[in-house]
C-alpha cells in the first residue's frame, strides 16, 4: 500500500462524478469504490479497510461535514485521510472542512494531475501517521497506547512527575569496530529486547532509541505509583539481564557489555511534540537532563546505576544506596548529590 | 445569452476528458449523465414550489457539477445561478434550464454515438 494499490472510497451523490472520479483512480493504480451518500460511505469505512476517502460536501441523508465530524469522533477512522472533492466555490465550505480535519481539497470537475499530486500526498501521510503510530505502540505499554487512542495523539504539553531513566551501552563505539555490521545489529537488537522486557515490567516507557542509547519514563503519560523504586528495579533487572548476556558472550569468545544508567525524579513536562502528522511522546526539562547526566556520570563514577536526591528519596530500605557525594554537572544550577544503586545480592 | 449557433457543449472539455479517461468510458458517462439528469430537473420544480431552499440549493449544485464535466457551460452557468441565488420567485429560471438542458443533452447524444 505505497502510493500506488491503494483502495480509495468515493462519496458523490452525482453518479456522474462518482464513476468518474473512480474511473480516474483506477486509471492511476487504485481500487476504488463508491457511496451515493454520507450515510452509505460511513456503513462502507466501518465496514471495510481503505486508505483513503474522496468526500463530496453536498449529499443527501448526510453531508460532508457529517461525515467529517463521524470520523473524527471514531478512534478507527480519525485517521483516515480525507481529501474533499466539491464544486462549491464557496471558501468557508473548504475552511469549514479542513477545521473538521479534512487533509485536502479538490475542486470539481477534477484535474487528473491534480488528482494523482493530491493523492499521493495524502497515502503518504498516511504511511507516515501508519508508521508513526507503529513506533509509538512498540515502544509503549497497552495502558498509554489506549491513552493515544482516546486522546487522538492530542498534542499539548503538561507538567508531570515522573522519574526519567537514560541508559547507554559503554564503549558501544569501539565495539562496533571490532565485529561486522551484522553482528553490531544482532547485538543491539538482543539489547534493545533485554531493556524493553526490563523497562516495561516495572510500567516504564520507553520513548526513544538512539544509537546504543535510550531514554525511559516511570510515571508518564499515565501516573505511576512508586515510579522511583519501579526505575530502579527495572535498572537493577537491566544490570543482570546484561550479566546474563556476558555469560553467553564470554563463552562465544566476545568481549563482556555494560552499561550505565541514569536516573532523576521531578517535574518533567510531558506531551506529544511535532505536527499532527508526526508526533512523538516526550518528556523535556531539567530532570530529563539530569538524568541524561547522571547517565554519563556512570563511567566516572565507576558505578553502573547513578540517581539523584530525588530519586533516593522514595527508594524502600530493601534498594540499598550509597553517597558518592556531590557533583558540579553541565547545564544544571548547583551541586547535585549523587547515589549509586548497590547490585542485588552485593552488600 | 448564448447565440443560437453557439455549440452547448465545450469541444475541448469534453476532448480533454475523452483524453484523460477514454473516449469509451467518456460514451457510457454521457449515457450515465442522460439517465441521472433529467431525474435532478425534474425534482427541482417541487422543491422551489415547497420552498425547500437547501434542498433546491443541493440539486442546481449537482447539475452544475455534472453538466461542467462535459463542458455543458451554458447549463452549467444556470444551475450555478439557481444554486447561488437561492429559490427563484418564479418559473422562469427553471424553464430556461430545461431548455439549455434539452440543448446539451441532445448535442451530447449526437457527439456520443459520432
Amino acid at each position: 500500500m505505497a502510493e500506488s494499490g491503494a483502495r480509495i472510497l468515493v462519496a458523490d451523490d452525482n453518479k456522474v462524478n462518482r464513476l468518474l472520479l473512480i474511473r480516474s483512480l483506477e486509471q492511476l493504480g487504485h481500487r476504488g469504490a463508491g457511496a451515493e451518500n454520507g450515510r452509505l460511505a460511513l456503513e462502507l469505512l466501518e465496514q471495510q479497510n481503505f486508505d483513503l476517502l474522496l468526500l463530496d460536501i453536498a449529499m443527501p441523508e448526510m453531508d460532508g461535514f457529517q461525515v467529517l465530524q463521524h470520523l473524527t469522533a471514531s478512534p478507527r477512522l480519525r485517521d483516515l485521510p480525507v481529501i474533499v472533492t466539491s464544486a462549491l466555490e464557496d471558501l468557508d465550505s473548504v475552511v469549514r472542512c479542513i477545521e473538521l480535519g479534512a487533509d485536502d481539497y479538490l475542486r470539481k470537475p477534477v484535474n487528473p494531475v491534480l488528482l494523482r499530486a493530491r493523492v499521493q500526498s495524502s497515502l503518504e501521510k498516511k504511511r507516515l501517521r501508519d508508521e508513526q503510530r507503529e513506533m509509538v505502540r512498540r515502544f509503549a505499554t497497552s495502558e498509554v497506547e489506549q491513552d493515544l487512542e482516546r486522546s487522538g495523539f492530542a498534542l499539548g504539553g503538561r507538567h508531570l512527575t515522573a522519574t526519567v531513566m537514560f541508559a547507554d551501552l559503554c564503549g558501544f563505539t569501539a565495539l562496533c569496530e571490532q565485529q561486522s555490521a551484522d553482528e553490531t545489529i544482532e547485538l543491539l537488537n538482543t539489547y534493545y529486547t533485554l531493556m524493553f522486557d526490563a523497562i516495561s515490567g516495572q510500567g516504564g516507557v520507553i520513548n526513544q532509541m538512539i544509537g546504543d542509547g535510550l531514554m525511559a519514563i516511570f510515571g508518564a503519560p499515565l501516573p505511576l505509583a512508586d515510579a522511583g523504586s519501579r526505575a530502579v528495579r527495572a535498572a537493577l533487572e537491566m544490570i543482570e539481564m546484561i550479566e546474563l548476556l556476558n555469560v553467553e558472550r564470554v563463552a562465544a569468545g566476545r568481549a563482556p557489555l555494560a552499561i550505565g544508567v541514569g536516573l532523576a525524579t521531578g517535574d518533567v513536562i510531558a506531551g506529544y511534540t511535532g505536527t499532527q502528522r508526526r508526533a512523538t511522546y516526550t518528556c523535556v526539562g531539567r530532570t530529563v537532563n539530569l538524568a541524561a547526566r547522571l547517565e554519563a556520570h556512570t563511567r566516572v563514577a565507576a558505578h553502573a546505576i547513578l540517581v539523584d536526591d530525588a530519586t533516593r528519596a522514595t527508594l524502600p530500605a530493601e534498594l540499598a544506596t550509597q553517597a558518592l557525594g556531590a557533583a558540579q554537572f553541565k547545564g544544571i544550577a548547583g551541586p547535585t548529590e549523587v547515589h549509586a544503586v548497590a547490585p542485588r545480592g552485593a552488600s | 445569452m448564448s447565440e443560437p449557433t453557439n455549440d452547448p457543449i465545450d469541444l475541448a472539455v469534453l476532448e480533454e476528458l475523452q483524453s484523460s479517461v477514454g473516449r469509451e468510458f467518456v460514451d457510457e458517462l454521457i449515457g450515465t449523465y442522460l439517465e441521472e439528469t433529467p431525474a435532478l430537473m425534474a425534482a427541482l420544480g417541487p422543491a422551489r414550489a415547497a420552498g425547500e431552499a437547501a434542498e433546491f440549493k443541493r440539486l442546481a449544485h449537482s447539475i452544475k457539477s455534472s453538466s461542467s464535466t462535459f463542458g455543458a457551460a451554458e447549463l452549467a452557468g444556470l444551475a450555478r445561478a439557481l444554486e447561488l441565488g437561492g429559490v427563484p420567485a418564479d418559473g422562469a429560471p427553471l424553464a430556461a434550464l430545461d431548455e439549455a438542458y434539452g440543448r446539451a443533452a441532445a448535442r451530447l447524444a449526437e457527439l456520443r454515438r459520432g
